[in-house]
């Protein structure tokens, strides 16, 4: 199993550049301790040269001072003065180059040199037959061997020197061709795999881009066309609500037109009772009276308040289908105005229920004022009927711009909703918590669907005893387009 | 001597009919109630009276052949009808119904509200108005 490094590409290509630059900083650290050792070799042979050089400018100084002496040459004072001070300075150079304490080894070759002058003078200025010649020629020999031994033993320092450094140079060539080496396979294994995963990418780019915008323009297609589907469902779901709930209310104008008839009937068959009550008592059984002047009663209260009922949800169906068919007339609305008189409309309620209803300075929008206030009145009413009995309900209106939508927020402090019940409020006729409040469950389903009509949706925080808080969203400006769009769907 | 008005219902529903009646017969109003259940018999009928008669038309607009509108469309259209009073009854009170009913001339638009006194009323109002516009009609018993 390969690391998951080893199979991406780019992964590789990274790795192989790094593995290149770490051989890089091998590469030149070895190349400066070679360099190092280079330039001590380089120095030993220096010394060598110089030591050779030296050694030379001696031994010809002792012959020209034997030859002079021999009388085959001459050598003047000055020539002997200014040979000698060469020869100092050549020494002194020597010594500073090489020798370990240049200080001491300097008093030394003045020592000598001063010996030297000495003795060279002195033999200059005697003469061939001299007794002391020998002598003289003794010891200048010693000192020409003095100084020939202090360069030799310098000369041997270097030897060990030169040695040393090219057993270094011999270690060091092999490993530099070998880091070499190394080097330039990492960087051409990196560089081309980088070089592989830059082109895959970019060949694979070039086609994926292709590929993007041929999806691009298949989803948008898609998107229209399924805009298109909703709204033609959504059309048809209007149509439906409006003439189900016609062709329902149809039997209902019978049901409770008959029951009122029925009514009357029974006042005429109670009015029959009464007589027979009168005359013949005993001709009446019971269970007859009852079913006179009780059960068919109820029965006929049972139906009627049923009917009722059936009515008023037909009408909240129908409601909602009309306002879904209604089309949308954007306008400019001054949100602190339509909110406020919303509030104001509800005060009697408000007072009612001891709830006070704040409005925060509000964004304005465009928008369509039949729905917007439908919303506002939906919700403050909600929030203004389910507060907490014994507790002072606090309802705030905020809202603030996010872009191209406008975010609003309707809280209170009331009795809250359970977290069971937070799919439930927003069903079609379905309400939570105690049911001691008039109304159908109609206010947020509708509020609900105004909103989405308008592409924006709605949510809420709540729990139990903890007030409620809901957010929606409608456009900032709702387009002509959108209103057009429904025209064509409705 | 003016005929007795004719009262032409054209209401499918048997119970939405039988309701009508006798709210009419309630009011006061014993006229002659012709009733059809089909839109088109209505018109056949109304195409087959030879006199001018005296009629008053009970336009139920939720009818299974055709949209009362379209009858109160053709009623408008032949001259010996244009003058009728035409009223329309039917659970709809969409605006846009209403308006294209009072457009095409009709004469009073009565939803039929499922609150039984409010169409009882508005019924018997209806007689009220019969007894206005035509002058005295045969008492019911």
């Amino acid at each position: 199993m390969l690391p998951p490094f080893l199979k991406r590409p780019m992964m590789l290509a990274t790795f192989g550049l790094g593995l290149n630059v770490l051989a890089g900083i091998i590469l030149f650290s070895l190349l400066l301790a070679s360099e190092n050792a280079e330039t001590r070799v380089r120095e030993a042979l220096q010394v060598r040269v110089e030591g050779y050089s030296l050694l030379a400018d001696i031994r010809r100084f002792e012959t020209a001072v034997r030859r002079a002496s021999r009388g085959n040459g001459t050598l003047s004072a000055d020539a002997v003065q200014s040979r000698l001070l060469t020869l100092e300075n050549a020494l002194t150079a020597f010594v500073a180059s090489t020798a370990a304490d240049p200080a001491s080894d300097q008093l030394a070759v003045e020592e000598a040199m001063a010996n030297l002058e000495r003795d060279t003078t002195a033999i200059l200025a005697s003469d061939s037959d001299d007794g002391r010649r020998d002598a003289l020629f003794e010891t200048f020999s010693t000192d020409i061997d003095g100084l020939v031994a202090a360069v030799a033993s310098a000369r041997a320092e270097d030897v060990t020197a030169l040695i040393d450094g090219r057993q270094r140079a011999g270690v060091i060539r092999p490993l530099l061709l070998t880091a070499v080496a190394g080097a330039l396979l990492t960087g051409l294994f990196a560089l081309g795999s980088a070089g592989v995963a830059l082109a895959r990418s970019v060949g694979l780019f070039s086609r994926r881009e292709e590929e993007l915008r041929g999806l691009n323009d298949t989803m948008e297609d898609t998107v229209a066309r399924r805009t298109q589907d909703l709204e033609r469902a959504n059309a048809e779901t209007q149509r439906f609500a409006y003439i189900v709930s016609h062709d329902l209310r149809s039997p209902l104008v019978n049901i409770i037109g008959f029951t009122h008839e029925i009514e009357e009937d029974l006042k005429a068959l109670g009015a029959l009772l009464a007589r027979i009550h009168e005359r013949a008592p005993d001709l009446i059984k019971p269970h007859e009276r009852i079913a006179i002047t009780e059960d068919v009663p109820e029965a006929i209260g049972f139906i009627q308040s049923s009917a009722a009922k059936m009515d008023r949800l037909i009408d909240a169906v129908l409601q909602q289908s009309r306002e879904g068919r209604r089309l949308l007339k954007p306008e400019r609305l001054d949100m602190d105005d339509l909110v406020r008189s919303v509030a104001a409309s509800l005060a009697t309620l408000s007072e009612e229920r001891e709830a006070t209803v704040t409005v925060e300075p509000l964004p304005r929008l465009v928008g369509d004022r039949t729905a917007v206030e439908q919303i506002f009145s939906n919700l403050i009413e909600n929030a203004i009927k389910y507060g907490k009995p014994g507790r002072p309900n606090a309802i705030r209106i905020a809202g603030r711009e996010e872009g191209k939508r406008v975010v609003f927020t309707v809280s209170d402090t009331g009795r809250g909703i359970a977290a069971k019940d937070h799919d439930r409020v927003f069903e079609l006729f379905r309400r939570a918590g105690p049911q001691d409040q008039e109304g159908e469950g109609l206010g947020l389903s509708s509020v609900r669907h105004i909103i989405r009509r308008m592409h924006g949706d709605i949510s809420f925080v709540s729990d139990v005893d903890k007030g409620t808080a809901f957010t929606f969203d409608l456009p900032k400006v709702l387009s002509k387009h959108d209103a057009d769009r429904d025209e064509n769907a409705g | 001597m003016t005929t007795p008005l004719r009262i032409v219902m054209i209401e499918d529903d048997d119970g939405h009919a039988r309701l009508i009646e006798k709210n009419i017969r309630r009011a006061g109003v014993g006229n002659d109630i012709q009733r059809f259940a089909t839109g088109q018999a209505g018109l056949d009928y109304l195409a087959g009276i030879e006199a001018t008669p005296e009629l008053l038309i009970l336009l139920d607009l939720n009818l299974p052949d055709m949209t009362g509108v379209d009858i109160l469309e053709k009623v408008k259209a032949k001259e010996r009808l244009k003058a009728v009073p035409v009223i329309v009854l039917t659970t709809t009170d969409d605006a846009d119904e209403v308006n294209r009913c009072y457009e095409l001339g009709c004469s009073v638009y009565v939803t039929k509200p499922v609150s039984y006194e409010d169409f009882a009323q508005a019924i018997q109002r209806l007689g009220l108005f019969l007894q206005v516009v035509r002058g005295p009609s045969v008492p019911a018993d």
